[in-house]
């Protein structure tokens, strides 16, 4: 019976603190599209973005160009950073997953000015709660000639 | 065991119990008659094998009040359970899990939460960032910028 009551006792302590742990292993599943409109009648999607169809669909245009599809795992112990475009790279830690079963995230995508040198400013930067494999799409990143840099994220915690 | 059925058995019995009043006659009896011999041969030895046993342990007069005096203690006191800070654990324990049985019951694993953006900000000159959910719990951020200042 004390046996049994310290288990519990344990697990109860241990829950919480588990919980809020860095989701090790989560994987960030990236799209990076380039969008545009050209008065076409029908939206054209490029191979390799059949997953994100629907969430482009709701966007404002009616072109969209793969520019990098990929997997990446983000480190445990610390900053990852993927370079999207020769100006935007994103910046990530690792999600933390909560005892409500979502994930916080915190990203920042840098942007490359024209300065001489060059710096770094945060064209977009957010923390956010999202549930795993629930789509995030980061749009408004101008390209020269009008076109638009969209991001589609997907967070992925593969089970323990 | 062969069955005597010499009619002097009862008086061979009586012999060997030291009850006899005939003994020369019941003597010469068993000296010529083999199943009284062995009759009494027979009871001779399970007389001294009941003889080996023990003695069952009795009682003496003096002894009695105080047995019965024990027992009378045993019946009104039964015995303490162990008790203490033990016996407060154990019932603690029995309470935490039951309750924690009924909480998970009745609670269950709780819905998911949607998506929630905490914070988002931009360092764009003149941008401003929107966010939006939804409601199949697709999260949008956005940057709106004019087109001039990039």
């Amino acid at each position: 019976m004390i046996r049994c009551l310290l288990a519990v006792l344990l697990a109860v302590i241990a829950f919480p603190w588990s919980a809020a742990q860095a989701a090790e292993g989560s994987e960030l599943k990236l799209w990076v599209v380039e969008a545009t409109t050209e008065k076409r009648e029908k939206p054209q999607y490029d191979k390799g973005l059949e997953a994100i169809e629907r969430v482009l669909s709701a966007l404002p245009h009616d072109t969209y160009r793969k520019v990098h599809t990929g997997k990446h795992t983000l480190l445990a112990d610390g900053l990852t950073r993927i370079m999207i475009t020769k100006t935007y790279t994103l910046e990530t830690k690792p999600p933390v997953a909560t005892s409500d079963g979502r994930l916080r995230l915190r990203l920042r995508i840098l942007m490359k000015t024209t300065d001489k040198p060059p710096k770094e400013i945060e064209a977009v930067s957010t923390e956010l709660l999202l549930q795993p494999d629930k789509q995030l799409v980061v749009r408004g990143l101008k390209q020269k000639g009008g076109k638009e840099l969209v991001l589609v994220f997907a967070l992925t915690v593969p089970p323990k | 065991m062969i069955m005597n059925t010499c009619k002097w058995t009862q008086k061979v019995e009586a012999y060997t119990d030291g009850e006899s009043h005939d003994h020369s006659a019941v003597e010469a009896h068993i000296a010529d008659c083999a199943l009284c011999a062995r009759h009494r041969a027979t009871m001779l030895h399970m007389r001294s094998a009941l003889g080996a046993l023990p003695e069952a342990p009795s009682l003496s007069d003096g002894q009695f009040p105080a047995f019965m005096e024990g027992i009378h203690e045993g019946v009104s006191h039964s015995r303490k359970r162990p008790g203490g800070i033990w016996a407060l654990m154990s019932l603690s324990a029995a309470a935490l899990v039951i309750a924690i049985a009924t909480f998970s019951m009745f609670t269950g694993p709780g819905p998911v939460k949607a998506n929630e953006v905490e914070s988002v900000s931009t360092q764009l000159e003149g941008g401003t960032a929107h966010w939006d959910i939804s409601d199949d719990g697709v999260t949008t951020i956005w940057i709106s910028i004019a087109e001039d200042d990039f």
